[in-house]
């Protein structure tokens, strides 16, 4: 009985320790993210984008946009894409053996008229079925091709661009009109930069007209709100930390600029997997290591892609459960490099740091949960320390939280009402009050799931984009 | 985009808050290590865990009120700032075209601004004009100190105002801000020069500083994309630059690339033969940068059309893709045999290459095309052709 009870006593400090580490990293890469958006906002200013945009510098951009199933949305995300403010630019959509209507929606609206497929096939994928051309807009380009995921159809779409640099976005995100001007930029400052990752905000509760966000509320349903507050927390303090660090190992799959050459001189997307978008990025970094070649990976912070985040709880676990397997997947395609110091930073501190803090933590905050029951049988439950120890975690998480709004209240397009400001506030406590656990046990599935649904996407059920031509709800975005 | 306004005050409570925090949590893993090693009571265990706990609550309450004023005072704050910008361009642009309007003696922060934005905005007389109005004011020198200070945002807020004022008195402190150690910084103070530069009249003063940015762009180990920006930025004074790095043996080739490229986008026609000799240069990049070029100076001359249809049959895959683009510069009824051949080249990209530049010289060539994809020997030249042709009625419906 005593062993046994050490072994509580000593797993709940463990459990502490996690906790504090975990935190302190988090605290960190918060404060130099917002270091980094301080430098960032007086560095690429209004005038630097209008000398851009008139000198006519820049390296054309190939947007490439995987779609399965995308009826609803793919028709206002394509008009978004080809209205952005850039001089030379091409669309290329793949319809990756939709089954419903997305072709015909694609072929109405843009009067499609189909061509020969002839391109340079340099990264492998399904069958490419019919390649169509817009008797509208001289570029954009659509595939249709058998189903291969998205991973193949990525790579279908990398052949046929044909301009140097390319921009995966999602089939249901939104771009800004600045996006591309913005997230090229580094490409044009240094030669070394081979891969951007912008921030992603959600589209729900914003309106929407011409294929532009114009203005921000927040949406009905608190599954919605919560996601909001993730997506905060996770861009503005996450991911800028990391590109500090030069350690960046994720870019959203929804809007990520790449080199053309580098992404085909590492084979392109790798099929098979839920997590290609890390996939790609940590064999970008390991390729560019292992060839002793200078590369850079980086994050700009400014939000420049809007995408909509699951409405419902089942659609919310499938994704989640998805992105998990994904992560574990990438973990374990490239063990190779954990604790590995021949990569650098990366083999000794973010590659190790995704294995503990973000593969193995649903696990151990799970086990956490199940330290309550295993104490009340052992006879040992203090309940006046369970409770501190419960607030401090909840008010820590706030906390963070709360951080990541405090970055968002600096944008120019911000949620401009008091009300969704209150109702982010009140998001960071209610994350505790069930959403994060049935969240935690998802991802504790997806750890068991992984090996035995290998490749496997899930079902998405989507809203779909909607253009109000009428005068915004909210307050408009400046 | 984000607001400028309030962060670094936001970033300062961050700091504090989450530095109180991390020693609390330090202290706190200690003390349940100590507790487990048997070092500590339980009850000071709790005891700590009861502060950090208040702590934690105090930050939060902390963050969270920082973050209401600021949406609160940030709204209020852009709304009269608007309003005063507004106000203060109305005066300014008055001054603009009636000099007798008359000014205050000290320009408020709004004021300031507005003139800066009036200045990156107006050109020509009225614009030196407002420089001089700059100068007044003490708002060249002000930025001038704030570019020399030693914080970054600082430094860089104070070279976009120098970017936009354009004032010659500002060159000197814009070549020095290419020594400092932040590339950020070594790149805005670049563009300042050129808009600078751009906006001076000819004159040997300009003259000496165009030598001096030459040099410049020479000896400093710049990024060629900010490098062609600049030259871009240079606009109508970018010839004598350009003409200028082309010319000199020891410019980098990365440098000479940037060139070759703003010569080609700027048009300067003038330096077509400059261009031209590049075609030939012993660095294959810079071939490909000059042929590149090459058509859109409209350079023509029989050594140039031979060495572009040499250069289509060079082993370098990207060098033979530029050539046969610059085969549309060359005589029609020279271009098309060497294009017949690419047509079947080994690359998919010189092969797409061939087709539109047959493509692209037009009723002619358009005919090559048609041949080509009925009786060219090679099957991979017919189907180009055919893709190539097929696109043509698309671009002819986007036409006006």
């Amino acid at each position: 009985m005593s062993v046994l009870l050490t072994i509580t006593l000593a797993f709940q400090y463990v459990v502490l320790a996690y906790f504090a580490l975990l935190n302190l990293g988090y605290t960190l890469f918060g404060y130099l993210g917002l270091r980094s958006i301080i430098v960032y906002t007086r560095e690429l200013s209004h005038l630097t984008l209008r000398d851009l945009l008139a000198r006519e510098s820049y390296k054309p951009v190939s947007i490439l946009v995987p779609a399965f199933n995308e009826e609803k949305s793919i028709v206002a995300s394509v008009h978004s894409f080809l209205g952005l403010r850039f001089p030379e630019f091409e669309v290329v959509v793949v319809s990756d053996g939709s089954t419903d209507a997305t072709i015909l929606r694609l072929i109405e609206a843009f009067a499609l008229v189909e061509i020969p497929a002839v391109y340079c096939r340099t990264l492998p994928s399904a069958p490419v079925r019919r390649m169509f051309r817009s008797l509208k807009h001289a570029n954009l380009v659509v595939l249709e091709k058998d189903n291969g995921g998205k991973a193949d159809a990525l790579n279908a779409a990398i052949d046929v661009a044909r301009y140097p640099l390319v921009c995966t976005v999602d089939a249901d995100s939104l771009l800004d009109a600045d996006a591309l001007l913005r997230a090229t930029r580094p490409f044009l400052e240094d030669d070394d930069v081979i891969a951007i990752g912008g921030t992603i905000r959600p589209l729900n509760g914003a309106t929407v007209s011409e294929g532009r966000v114009s203005a921000l509320s927040m949406p009905k349903r608190w599954i919605e709100r919560l996601q909001i507050l993730e997506y905060t927390r996770a861009f503005f303090s996450g991911r800028a930390g990391w590109s500090h660090f030069d350690a960046l190992l994720i870019i959203s799959g929804a809007f990520g600029v790449f080199r053309r050459s580098a992404v085909i001189e590492v084979g392109g997307y790798l099929v098979g997997t839920v997590g290609e978008d890390m996939e790609l990025v940590v064999r970008l970094h390991r390729y560019y290591r292992e060839h002793q070649r200078s590369y850079r990976i980086l994050f700009t912070p400014d939000p420049i892609c809007w995408t909509e985040v699951p409405a419902d709880l089942g659609t919310l676990r499938r994704q989640r459960n998805r992105w998990h397997r994904g992560l574990w997947e990438t973990l374990w395609q490239h063990r190779t490099l954990l604790f590995n110091p021949r990569y650098g930073r990366l083999g000794t501190f973010a590659f190790p740091y995704f294995l503990v803090f973000e593969g193995l933590a649903p696990l151990v905050e799970a086990l956490g949960w199940l330290m309550i029951p295993a104490t009340l049988a052992l006879g040992i439950f203090n309940g006046w320390f369970a409770l501190l120890f419960l607030a401090l975690s909840v008010l820590y998480g706030m906390l963070l939280s709360q951080l990541a709004v405090g970055i968002e209240t600096l944008l120019l397009q911000r949620y401009p009402r008091l009300s969704d400001r209150l109702l982010l506030f009140a998001a960071a406590f209610l994350e505790f009050a069930g959403y994060r656990q049935i969240l935690v046990f998802e991802r504790c599935l997806a750890t068991l799931q992984v090996f035995k649904k290998r490749g496997q996407w899930g079902r998405m059920e989507r809203q779909g984009i909607r253009e109000q031509p009428s005068a915004p709800r909210a307050g408009v975005v400046p | 985009m984000w607001r400028r306004w309030g962060d670094y005050l936001y970033a300062l409570t961050v700091l504090v808050v989450f530095g109180a925090e991390a020693v609390a949590l330090v202290a706190l893993s200690i003390a349940f290590f100590a507790r487990l090693l048997g070092l500590m009571p339980y009850t000071r265990l709790l005891t700590i865990l009861t502060w950090v706990v208040v702590l934690t609550c105090v930050s939060l309450a902390v963050v969270m009120q920082h973050v209401l004023v600021y949406y609160a005072a940030s709204a209020w704050h852009e709304r009269s700032r608007k309003e005063k910008a507004a106000a203060w361009t109305d005066l300014l642009v008055r001054w603009v075209f009636d000099r007798t309007t008359v000014l205050p003696a000290k320009l408020p922060r709004e004021g300031g601004e507005a003139l800066l934005d009036l200045r990156e905005t107006i050109k020509g007389e009225d614009g030196l004009a407002l420089g001089e109005l700059i100068e007044r004011f003490g708002i060249g020198a002000r930025l001038v100190k704030r570019a020399r200070s030693r914080g970054l945002g600082t430094k860089l807020h104070a070279i976009e105002g120098l970017a936009k004022a354009r004032l010659p008195s500002a060159l000197d402190t814009a070549f020095g801000l290419l020594a400092d150690p932040s590339p950020v910084v070594r790149y805005m103070a670049t563009r300042v020069i050129a808009r600078t530069l751009a906006s001076l009249l000819p004159g040997p003063e300009r003259d000496r500083d165009m030598e001096r940015f030459v040099e410049v762009l020479r000896t400093t180990d710049l990024p060629s994309g900010v490098v062609e920006e600049a030259l871009l930025l240079l606009d109508d004074a970018a010839d004598p630059v350009v003409r200028a790095l082309l010319t000199e043996a020891e410019t980098r080739p990365k440098v000479a690339r940037a060139a070759l490229d703003a010569a080609g986008r700027l048009d300067l026609e003038d330096l077509a033969e400059l261009v031209a000799r590049f075609v030939e240069h012993e660095d294959p990049e810079l071939r490909a940068a000059a042929l590149q070029c090459v058509p859109k100076l409209h350079a023509t001359s029989p050594r140039l059309a031979a060495a572009i249809t040499r250069a289509s049959e060079e082993p370098i895959e990207y060098v033979r893709v530029q050539a046969t683009r610059a085969l549309t510069s060359v005589d029609p009824r020279r271009a098309m045999p060497p294009l017949w051949d690419r047509l079947h080249d080994a690359s998919w990209w010189v092969r797409r290459a061939a087709a539109e530049s047959l493509r692209a010289l037009g009723p002619l060539g358009v005919a090559e095309l048609h041949r080509a994809e009925e009786y060219h020997p090679d099957r991979y030249a017919r189907q180009m052709a055919h893709h190539v042709l097929s696109e043509i009625e698309p671009a002819l419906a986007e036409a006006p």
